[in-house]
C-alpha cells in the first residue's frame, strides 16, 4: 500500500508538473534543472529553488520600495533589478515570471509609471502563484520520498 | 505576450530616436525667418518705391533749376530791353525840354510856337516809340493869369474841359504834339498825379513818373512823365524853392506802357511761353500793376522777378515773369524712376522666390531627414526585434532539443529512434535558419560573407527533405531527391545557404502542392547543358499548347505520373542523363576526380505539380514580400520573402535562379551554383556533417527495386547506391518473378537479391495474390539458402492496407518516403538486424566526453546571479567539475590572482559594477603583464621560457546576437556558451581548450 502511494505521488507529481508546463508557468529549464540532480546532489533543485524564493522576494521588496517612492525616478535601478530576476527565473525555468519581467522592463524603460505598477502587481501575483506550485510540488516530492524510503527496506 | 511588448518597445526606440533628431535639426538663417519673408519682401517693394521716388525727385529738381534759370534769363533780358527802351525815349524828353528851353526861353522873342513844336516833335515821333505823345505846359501864376489867358486868347481849363478855378499857380499846355492835341489849354495841375508829379519835377530838376493809371486817349495803362524846364540857368547845388522860383514850364509824356510792352516782347522769341507782369511798386504794399493781367493765370510756382529802373529814383518798378504752362511731366525721370522701380520689383520677388525655394527645399530635407531617421529607427528596432524574437524561439527550441536528446538516449525502437533524430535535425535545422534569419540583414546590407568549407550536399539534400517529409506524407505527395553521379561527394561552399535556398524552394513546392510530387534533382551544369539546348523551345511558360490539352487523360512520365511545368525532368531526357552516366560511370569517374577546373558548376531543379504561378505575378516574384496575389498568403501564409533572400544567396553563389511555371500544371524553380571542387586531403579532417554518417555495414548487398515509373526507380536506386547497394530494377513483378526464375538456378548472372523494394503502386496495380503465390512458389523450388527480405515502399498507407501488406508477403517492413539514405539504412539495419548495438554507444558520447573533459577540472563561476550561479555550478558539477563561485568581476579578479589555481572561468557578461568584459581585460592585462616579465627574464634561459598564462575564460550569455560575441573575443575571451547551459553547446566550448591537453594523464 505504501508503494503504491508512493507510485500515486509520483504520478501525481508528474500530473502537476504537466499542469504548470501547459499553463506556461514553467518551461523545460525545470527540467534540466532536475536533471541536474543526482545522488551527488540530492537537494539540487530544492536548494535553488529557495535561492531563488530568498533572491527573488528581496528584488520584490526592492521592487516595491522603487516603485512606491513619491518622487520615483530611478527607472535604471529597477532595470537592474529586472535583468536580476529575469536572469534568476530563466535559469530555473519559471517562464511567466520572466515574461512578466520582460513586460515590465520595457514599461520601465519607457518611464511608464502606471505600467510599471500593473507589472509588478501581476510580477507578484505570478511570484505567488508559481511559490505556491513548486511548494507543493516539494511537499508531494517530500513525501514521496519518505513513501520511497519506506519501501525500500520491504523491497529487501 | 512577450512578442508584443517587444513591439511596443521598439516602437518607443524609434519614436525616441525622433525626438533626439528633432531636437539636434538646425536652422538656416531663412528656415529661422521664414515667417518674416513676405514682411522683407513688402519692406524691398518699400525701400525701391522709395527709391525710385528720390530718383525721380532728383531728376525733376534739375529739371525745375534749368527752368527757372531759363526764366529768369528770360525775365532778365526783358527787363533790360524795356528800361533800355524806356531811358531812351526818357532822354528824348529831357532833349525835347532843354529844346523849349532853349528855343523858347532863351531866344526873345521865342523861336518855337505851337506848330514847330508840333511839326518837331512828329517828326522826332520815332525816337520816342513808346510815348503816345509831348506836350508842353507853361508854369502860370494866378497874378499872370490874366495876362496869359489874354495873350493866348482861351481861358484855362481844368482837365474836366472846364474854366479852371482859381488857384496859386496852374499849368496850361501850351505846346503839344499833334497825337495829344486834345491837351491843348489843359491845366495839368488840375489833375492830382500830374499836380504831384509837376511838383516833384520842379522840386527835382529830374524825369519824374506818375503811378499807372488809365490814360486819357486810349485808356490803356500807362505812366506820365514829367521834366522842368528852368527859365535860367541855375547854381550848382539849388535849392528846391530856387528851383520853383526859376521853372518856366514842364514838358510832359504818356507812356502807354501796354502797348510799349506789348510791342517789346512782341520782337522776342519765346513770347508764347512766358507771362510777363510789370508793377509799380512804390508803395510796397500795394503793387499797382502796370502791364498784364490782374487775376494770375498760368504757372504759379515759378516766376522770377527783375528789378525796372526807369530813371525815376522815386518810383520802384519790377517785372515778374511766369511761364503760361505749369512744368511738363518729366517723361526720362517718370520712366528711369519707373524702371528702376520695376526692376526692384523684379530683384525683390527673385529673392523672395529664391527664399520661399530654399524654405522649401530646407523644409523637405528636414522632413527627409526625419523619414531617414525614423527609417533608421525601424531597421535598428528591427534588428532588436529579430534578435528578441528569436531569442524568444530559442529558448523553448531547445527544450525540444533537449527533450528529444533525453529521447535519444532511451531505448528506441528503429522508426522511433529514426522519428526522434529527424525531430532533432529538424530543430538544429530550425535553429540555424533562425541564425539565417538574424542574418538577412546581412543580406540586406551587402555585408554577407559565404562560408567556403567542404560539405556533403547529399546529406543536406537528405536533411532538407526531412525537414518536410511528415508534411509531405500527410498531404500525400511525393518528395524525392536524385544527385547526379558525377556531382561531387563533397564540394566546397556554404553549407548553410545552400541549405537556406533549398529549404525556400522545397518549402514553397510543398505549400503550393496538393496532389503529385516534388522532385529535387542536382546535376553539373555541363551535363544539363545540351539537353536544355535541345529542349528549349518547349519550355517556354504555359505555351506548350498540345500537353495543356491532353493533361486530363495523359500520363506523363515524371515521378509521379502527374505533368510538371518543365519538361525536362520526364523520364524522356532524364533517361538519357542516366544512360549517359552508366555509360561513362567507371571511365569518368577517374576523369573527373581529375579534372583540372577548380570549379564545379551545379545545376538544382526543384519540381512541383502544384497550383503554378499565374502569368500576370510571374515577373514579380523575386521582388520581396510580393506573393502571386493577396489571396495567396491568406491561403498558404508566409511572407514572400524567402524568393528573394534565394535569389540574393544565388546570385552570391554565382549562379543565376529562374523558373518555369505554368498555373495549374506546376513550376520548376532551377538555380545553378558554383562550388569549387574538394581536394582529397581534406577530406579526412573535415568535420563531418550533423547528420549521421551512413553505415557501412549494408555495402555489397543486392537488391531489386520493383517499379513501373522509370524516374521514382530511378531515385530508388540512387539512394540504394548511396549505401553500396547493387541494384537491379524490375518494371513489374512479373518480371521480377521472371528475374527470380533465372536467378533460382545459381547460374546466370550470379545476382541473388538480398532485398526485394516494391512500390506501393506497382504492387497494388499488380495482381493482388500473384506475388505471394510466385513467391512460395520460388521458396519451395529455389535452393537458396536465404530467402530475400520483402520490403514495401510507400508515401502513405492506411492501417488495412498496412495488414494487408504484412499478410501479402511484407512482412519485413515497410519504408515510408520519402526516401532518405540514412532512414533507408536505419530501416534496413533493423530488417537484416545488423549495427544496432553500434549505434547506440555513439550517441551518448558527448556526455560521456563532456564529462571525460571536465572531470577534475576547477572551474570558477562568476554571476550575480545566485540562482543562476548555482545552477551554473550544479551544471558543471554534474560533469565532475570542481567549481567555485564568485559574485562579482572584482571576487574573481581576487581569486583569479598568478599562479592560476583554474582551468577555465566562466563569466556572465552583464554584472554590476564590473561587467564580465571589463573583468576579463584587467586579467588578460594581469597575465601579459606577467608574461612579459617571465619570459623576458627567461629568454636567455632558453626553451622552458616559453609558457604563457592564459586561463580560458567563456562568457555566459543569454544574448545570441554575433555583435556580443564578436564583443567577447574582442576583450580577450575565448568563446562563449549560451545561458541556460545546453548540453551540446557547452560540449562544443569546453572541447575547444581541454581537448588538446592529454585526457589519461588525469
Amino acid at each position: 500500500m505504501l508503494g503504491l502511494g508512493a507510485d500515486r505521488l509520483w504520478a501525481d507529481m508528474n500530473r502537476l508538473l504537466a499542469l504548470l508546463f501547459h499553463q506556461g508557468v514553467l518551461d523545460e529549464q525545470f527540467v534540466q534543472l532536475q536533471q541536474l540532480q543526482d545522488e551527488s546532489s540530492p537537494n539540487f533543485v530544492c536548494e535553488v529553488v529557495t535561492i531563488y524564493f530568498h533572491e527573488s522576494e528581496k528584488l520584490l521588496k526592492n521592487l516595491r520600495g522603487l516603485l512606491m517612492e513619491r518622487e520615483f525616478s530611478d527607472y535604471k535601478k529597477m532595470g537592474i533589478h529586472l535583468n536580476q530576476f529575469m536572469g534568476s527565473s530563466s535559469s530555473i525555468g519559471a517562464k511567466r515570471v520572466r515574461n512578466v519581467c520582460v513586460a515590465f522592463r520595457a514599461a520601465s524603460e519607457q518611464n511608464n509609471r502606471a505600467g510599471c505598477l500593473r507589472a509588478l502587481e501581476l510580477l507578484e501575483h505570478e511570484y505567488c502563484y508559481l511559490k505556491n506550485k513548486l511548494h507543493e510540488l516539494f511537499h508531494i516530492e517530500q513525501q514521496r520520498l519518505l513513501a520511497a524510503g519506506v519501501r525500500y527496506p520491504m523491497q529487501n | 505576450m512577450g512578442l508584443k511588448m517587444q513591439q511596443g518597445h521598439h516602437h518607443s526606440v524609434a519614436v525616441r530616436l525622433n525626438e533626439q533628431m528633432g531636437t539636434k535639426r538646425g536652422y538656416t538663417f531663412i528656415q529661422a525667418n521664414r515667417a518674416w519673408l513676405p514682411k522683407f519682401l513688402l519692406l524691398w517693394i518699400m525701400v525701391m518705391a522709395f527709391l525710385s521716388t528720390m530718383i525721380y525727385n532728383g531728376m525733376d529738381a534739375d529739371n525745375r533749376v534749368r527752368r527757372k534759370e531759363v526764366l529768369g534769363s528770360m525775365c532778365d533780358q526783358r527787363a533790360r530791353m524795356l528800361q533800355d527802351q524806356f531811358s531812351v525815349s526818357v532822354n528824348h524828353v529831357h532833349a525835347l525840354a532843354i529844346l523849349v528851353s532853349t528855343f523858347h526861353y532863351y531866344k526873345n522873342p521865342s523861336a518855337i510856337d505851337q506848330e514847330t513844336f508840333a511839326e518837331y516833335t512828329a517828326r522826332t515821333a520815332f525816337e520816342r516809340p513808346l510815348m503816345s505823345g509831348v506836350a508842353y505846359a507853361q508854369r502860370v501864376v494866378n497874378s499872370e493869369r490874366g495876362n496869359f489867358e489874354r495873350q493866348h486868347g482861351w481861358t484855362i481849363k481844368t482837365m474836366e474841359r472846364e474854366p479852371s478855378p482859381v488857384r496859386d499857380e496852374y499849368a496850361p499846355v501850351i505846346f503839344s504834339q499833334e497825337s495829344v492835341s486834345y491837351l491843348e489849354s489843359l491845366d495839368m495841375m488840375s489833375g492830382e498825379e500830374d499836380r504831384e508829379n509837376i511838383l516833384r519835377a520842379r522840386a527835382t530838376g529830374k524825369a519824374v513818373l506818375t503811378s499807372p493809371f488809365r490814360l486819357l486817349g486810349s485808356h490803356h495803362l500807362g505812366v506820365v512823365l514829367t521834366f522842368p524846364v528852368y527859365k535860367s540857368k541855375l547854381s550848382l547845388s539849388p535849392t528846391v524853392q530856387e528851383r520853383a522860383e526859376a521853372t518856366a514850364g514842364y514838358v510832359g509824356g504818356a507812356f502807354d506802357v501796354e502797348s510799349l510792352v506789348e510791342n517789346l516782347l512782341g520782337q522776342l522769341a519765346g513770347n508764347q511761353a512766358i507771362l510777363v507782369n510789370v508793377y509799380d511798386v512804390t508803395n510796397s504794399l500795394d503793387p499797382l500793376i502796370m502791364y498784364g493781367h490782374q487775376y494770375q493765370d498760368g504757372d504759379m510756382s515759378l516766376s522770377h522777378e527783375s528789378k525796372l529802373d526807369f530813371g525815376d529814383p522815386f518810383r520802384k518798378h519790377q517785372m515778374i515773369c511766369r511761364y503760361h504752362q505749369k512744368a511738363p511731366m518729366s517723361w526720362t525721370a517718370l520712366t528711369t524712376a519707373f524702371l528702376f522701380f520695376v526692376i526692384g520689383l523684379l530683384v525683390g520677388y527673385i529673392l523672395y522666390g529664391a527664399g520661399i525655394h530654399i524654405v522649401k527645399v530646407e523644409d523637405d530635407f528636414h522632413e527627409m531627414e526625419e523619414l531617414k531617421v525614423r527609417a533608421e529607427a525601424a531597421d535598428v528596432a528591427k534588428s532588436q526585434f529579430l534578435a528578441t524574437v528569436s531569442h524568444e524561439i530559442r529558448t523553448p527550441m531547445n527544450g525540444i532539443l533537449g527533450m528529444l536528446a533525453l529521447l535519444l538516449d532511451t531505448e528506441l525502437s528503429s522508426t522511433q529512434r529514426d522519428y526522434a533524430q529527424t525531430a532533432q535535425a529538424c530543430g538544429k535545422a530550425l535553429i540555424a535558419l533562425i541564425n539565417e534569419v538574424l542574418d538577412r540583414a546581412k543580406i540586406e546590407a551587402g555585408k554577407l560573407e559565404l562560408e567556403a568549407v567542404p560539405f556533403d550536399l547529399r546529406s543536406i539534400l537528405d536533411d532538407v527533405l526531412s525537414l518536410f517529409s511528415e508534411k509531405s506524407r500527410h498531404k500525400g505527395i511525393e518528395l524525392a531527391v536524385f544527385v547526379s553521379d558525377k556531382v561531387p561527394e563533397i564540394v566546397m561552399g556554404d553549407p548553410g545557404r545552400f541549405r537556406q535556398i533549398i529549404t525556400n524552394l522545397v518549402g514553397n513546392s510543398v505549400k503550393f502542392t496538393e496532389r503529385g510530387h516534388i522532385f529535387v534533382k542536382v546535376h553539373q551544369a555541363e551535363n544539363t547543358k545540351a539537353m536544355v539546348n535541345g529542349k528549349v523551345e518547349t519550355c517556354m511558360n504555359g505555351g506548350s499548347d498540345g500537353g495543356l490539352f491532353l493533361s486530363g487523360g495523359r500520363q506523363f512520365k515524371t515521378l509521379s505520373g502527374c505533368e510538371a511545368a518543365d519538361e525536362r525532368n520526364s523520364w524522356d531526357t532524364f533517361k538519357h542523363l542516366i544512360a549517359d552516366e552508366e555509360f561513362h560511370s567507371d571511365a569518368s569517374r577517374k576523369m573527373t576526380t581529375n579534372e583540372a577546373s577548380e570549379h564545379v558548376t551545379l545545376t538544382v531543379c526543384v519540381e512541383d505539380t502544384g497550383i503554378g504561378i499565374p502569368l500576370c505575378a510571374q515577373d514579380r516574384v523575386f521582388t520581396p514580400f510580393m506573393q502571386a496575389d493577396s489571396s495567396t498568403s491568406r491561403h498558404y501564409g508566409g511572407t514572400g520573402i524567402g524568393l528573394s533572400i534565394s535569389k540574393c544567396l544565388v546570385e552570391l553563389m554565382g549562379g543565376q535562379i529562374n523558373f518555369i511555371s505554368r498555373p495549374q500544371v506546376g513550376s520548376t524553380f532551377s538555380f545553378t551554383a558554383v562550388f569549387e571542387r574538394c581536394r582529397k586531403n581534406l577530406h579526412s579532417d573535415m568535420k563531418k556533417p550533423s547528420s549521421e554518417d551512413l553505415p557501412s555495414s549494408l555495402r555489397g548487398l543486392k537488391a531489386i527495386v520493383v517499379d513501373e515509373k522509370p524516374v521514382r526507380a530511378a531515385i530508388t536506386r540512387y539512394h540504394l547506391k548511396r549505401l553500396g547497394i547493387v541494384v537491379e530494377v524490375a518494371s513489374n513483378i512479373k518480371s521480377t518473378v521472371a528475374m527470380f526464375g533465372k536467378n533460382g538456378s545459381p547460374t546466370s548472372r550470379n545476382f541473388q537479391p538480398d532485398l526485394v523494394l516494391v512500390e506501393k503502386d506497382s504492387w497494388m496495380s499488380g495482381e493482388e495474390g500473384g506475388l505471394n503465390v510466385r513467391l512460395l512458389d520460388w521458396k519451395q523450388s529455389a535452393n537458396m539458402f536465404q530467402l530475400p527480405k520483402m520490403i514495401l515502399l510507400a508515401t502513405n498507407i492506411s492501417d488495412a492496407e498496412f495488414d494487408n501488406a504484412k499478410s501479402a508477403g511484407f512482412a519485413d517492413t515497410v519504408i515510408m518516403k520519402p526516401l532518405r539514405a540514412s532512414m533507408v539504412a536505419a530501416c534496413l539495419q533493423q530488417v537484416l538486424g545488423i549495427g544496432k548495438k553500434r549505434q547506440q554507444g555513439k550517441d551518448n558520447s558527448n556526455g560521456s566526453f563532456l564529462q571525460s573533459l571536465l572531470f577534475g577540472k576547477k572551474i570558477l563561476v562568476v554571476d550575480d546571479n545566485r540562482v543562476n550561479r548555482r545552477v551554473a555550478a550544479g551544471a558543471l558539477k554534474k560533469f565532475g567539475a570542481d567549481v567555485e563561485c564568485a559574485e562579482s568581476g572584482k571576487a574573481a579578479l581576487a581569486l583569479l590572482k598568478l599562479p592560476h589555481n583554474f582551468d577555465a572561468c566562466f563569466m556572465d557578461i552583464q554584472m554590476p559594477e564590473m561587467d564580465g568584459f571589463e573583468a576579463t581585460r584587467r586579467i588578460r592585462l594581469m597575465e601579459t603583464n606577467a608574461n612579459e616579465l617571465v619570459n623576458g627574464g627567461a629568454t636567455d634561459e632558453g626553451i622552458i621560457g616559453k609558457r604563457e598564462w592564459h586561463v580560458p575564460i567563456l562568457a555566459m550569455t543569454a544574448d545570441v546576437i554575433h555583435a556580443t560575441y564578436d564583443e567577447c573575443l574582442k576583450c580577450g575571451m575565448d568563446g562563449y556558451v549560451s545561458k541556460p547551459f545546453e548540453e551540446e553547446n557547452l560540449y562544443q566550448a569546453v572541447a575547444k581548450f581541454f581537448k588538446s591537453k592529454p585526457m589519461r594523464n588525469l
